[in-house]
């Protein structure tokens, strides 16, 4: 088992580094680098001359290391994240890349995991409950709610919910993650009174949040359910199903003992691809609703060529699609003696 | 004693004699599978019984309901589409009563102690009807636990006992392993082990040996063989092999079309065969050692599809010596020696 996990943890960072590359070199494909937006900058809105206009975009390449051969480049963000834990710099923002995305990471994976732990069991347990009862009301019923769930788009759930949220609910604030009042208010739970502003606070942020959880959960729900009940399907002809009903078992012992198991085997293998799908599952509602996270940094950095902040949501983006599987093998290692002894 | 359709199972009222060595009986069992293309009759009447500690071997081409016939005995058809629409089966329990097993409700509970302590079944795929998720011995004692009050040490203690009944070496550390890590052979004995755990009376062995190589197949019919008689059980072998039959089975049921065309002690079956379909079975195995120039006979012609409804003889338009009456009226199943029942016009 320790062998395995090891095996499998070296040949992961292998993978990352290969991600890094990809990214990187991604980010270079665009024609024009953050030098010719500040360029047109100057001349448009500085009044600049063209000439003055360039003299300044050429000292800002060099300023940056922008003039250097990509493979240099390369090379420093490489060095710069491994020796000071440093992403780079954020040309728009003019900030650490790092302590960027550090600010957006918490929120960010808090909602992605919210969301992904609701559509899962959601969609599991519903899963489960319809394959006993194919083709029946409640199977075709829950099949019609999983096909429009997964077919509506993100950004128009969003703004329906908004719609909902402001006009029917009259809930003042349901743009980013707190009220106003709570913004300031920090996380401690040291007195009696920090710690009921602290619960404010917590209950301010769910009331703010549980839209994208929704939005982001829901064609994951769809998804996971359509999933489970086919595996439950097949599991429930499987020879070993009538074995164990024909010991004597309970149909409930059969499920859970028997059934259930063997049909959550893909599940946990899709587990591996779902953190960053999640991330990006969450944009658009984010764009919609306002939250700063990650998914709407990456997209700004990529509209302005900002090219540190955008290589390295790729590369957040690809350590946690190999971490994801990392974590999915070992799952199902645990689960499945045939993974653990081959 | 009258005799109609009900040949095997003596009288419908049940004397104490017959308590004494019939385990089980099936009488005008029908089930049928309703589906949308139309309904098909996969058991069509059958009656036969099953005597204590005996061995009844069930021969028939694929899809002539055999296994269907005894998945109903434990209630294991799948629901819809199947459904038994007629008959009854009756087992004498282990505290004497008798039941008819069509009557219990699918999800009860006197349905769940019957199977696997009282009638346990074992399948064709060792390959497939283990659980991969869990080792062989928690599979077994899951079983014990169920069915009698005891710790799951002893549970545990069980299992071990079991593999060392059913000869597999070493048992204290093959509980630990899980299916995939045996072999085929291995898994059946393993299957063997679970069913025989809580003592059944009847053992249903749906084509045991079918997915083995011969050599295997040999070693799990002896320890079958070996088994029945430390257990007291009784033995319905499923099979359509026919040479199996003759080296296990006391009697000998052919079924074809979801109904029992022949019964007869398996003396009786090879030697003095009365229905055409047997006998044409019987020519179309080969026997080692045979001239050449007795070639194999085959039945001619076709299974006919089980939507069609059938006037007259099911066997009849594959029938050597079918006569006019075998496509009007359908031969009642009837005793035509002692011990000895066929469906066919030609005995009438």
């Amino acid at each position: 088992m320790i062998g395995f996990i090891v095996r499998r943890f070296s040949v992961s960072v292998a993978v990352v580094l290969g991600i890094a590359l990809v990214s990187f070199i991604v980010i270079q494909l665009p024609p024009g680098d953050y030098a010719d937006g500040y360029e047109s900058f100057l001349i448009e809105q500085g009044g600049a001359t063209e000439s003055e206009a360039e003299r300044q975009a050429n000292l800002f390449r060099e300023r940056y290391g922008l003039d250097r051969p990509l493979p240099i480049q390369f090379y420093v963000w490489i060095r710069d994240m491994v020796t000071k834990g440093s992403f780079g710099f954020s040309f728009a923002y003019k900030r650490d890349v790092g302590e960027l995305i550090a600010e957006r990471l918490p929120r960010t994976l808090l909602l992605a995991v919210l969301a992904h732990l609701t559509s899962t069991a959601v969609g599991i347990i519903a899963g489960i409950f319809v394959a006993p009862r194919q083709y029946s009301i409640a199977d075709n019923v829950a099949a019609f709610i999983a096909f429009i769930l997964s077919a509506l788009p993100r950004f128009w759930i969003a703004l329906a919910l908004m719609f909902f949220l402001v006009f029917t609910l009259e809930q003042e604030h349901v743009t980013a993650f707190h009220s106003p009042q709570y913004v300031v208010v920090p996380w401690a739970f040291g007195s009696v009174e920090e710690a009921r502003e602290s619960w404010a606070k917590l209950v301010d942020l769910m009331q703010h949040i549980w839209p994208v959880v929704v939005i982001a959960g829901l064609g994951g729900v769809a998804r996971n359910m359509r999933v489970m009940r086919g595996n439950m399907l097949d599991e429930l002809n499987a020879q070993y199903v009538t074995t164990a009903r024909s010991k004597g078992l309970t149909e409930g012992q059969v499920m859970r003992r028997h059934a259930v198991p063997n049909a959550l085997h893909p599940i946990i293998m899709y587990q591996g691809t779902v953190l960053p799908y999640m991330l990006q599952g969450e944009l658009q509602a984010s764009i919609v609703l306002g939250l700063p996270t990650i998914g709407t940094l990456l997209l700004t950095s990529l509209r302005n060529e900002d090219i540190y902040i955008a290589a390295s949501c790729l590369l957040i983006y690809g350590v946690l699609l190999v971490a994801g599987n990392l974590i999915a093998d070992i799952s199902l290692a645990v689960l499945d003696p045939r993974v653990r002894f081959s | 004693m009258t005799l109609s359709r009900q040949a095997p199972s003596r009288a419908a009222t049940n004397n104490e004699s017959d308590a004494d060595d019939t385990i089980l009986e099936l009488r005008d069992l029908k089930t049928y599978f309703f589906l949308e293309r139309g309904v098909v009759k996969a058991v069509d009447g059958v009656n036969v019984a099953v005597g204590r500690r005996k061995t009844l071997g069930v021969v028939g081409e694929s899809g002539c309901g055999k296994s269907v016939t005894f998945r109903s005995v434990m209630r294991l058809i799948q629901s819809p589409p199947g459904k038994i629409v007629d008959g009854e089966i009756l087992l004498h329990r282990k505290d004497g009563d008798t039941v008819d097993i069509v009557k219990l409700e699918p999800r009860s509970r006197q349905l769940r102690d019957i199977r696997g302590a009282e009638i346990a079944m074992i399948f064709q795929e060792p390959m497939t009807s283990l659980n991969p998720l869990h080792p062989v011995g928690k599979q077994i004692s899951e079983s014990v636990l169920l069915h009698q009050n005891m710790s799951r040490r002893a549970a545990q203690d069980r299992a071990v006992e079991m593999l060392n009944r059913v000869h597999i070496a070493d048992p204290e550390r093959r509980i630990g392993e899980y299916p995939h890590q045996l072999s085929g052979g291995m898994r059946q004995r393993v299957m063997i082990a679970l069913a025989l755990s809580c003592n059944p009376s009847i053992l249903i062995a749906d084509e045991p040996t079918t997915a083995l190589d011969v050599t295997v197949q040999a070693q799990i019919l002896d320890l079958m063989r070996e088994l029945q008689s430390e257990f007291d059980s009784a033995i319905v072998l499923i099979t359509h092999n026919l040479g199996v039959v003759s080296q296990m089975a006391d009697h000998v049921a052919v079924m074809y079309m979801g109904r029992v065309v022949e019964y007869a002690p398996v003396s009786e079956i090879f030697h003095n065969p009365k229905h055409p379909y047997t006998i044409g079975l019987l020519n179309s195995v080969p026997v080692l050692g045979r001239k050449e120039d007795t070639r194999l006979v085959p039945i001619t012609g076709m299974v006919p599809s089980p939507m069609e409804d059938i006037r007259g003889c099911a066997f009849a338009e594959r029938c050597p010596d079918a006569m006019e009456i075998c496509w009007e009226q359908s031969p009642e199943f009837k005793e035509h020696e002692p011990g000895h029942s066929a469906a066919c016009w030609l005995h009438e």
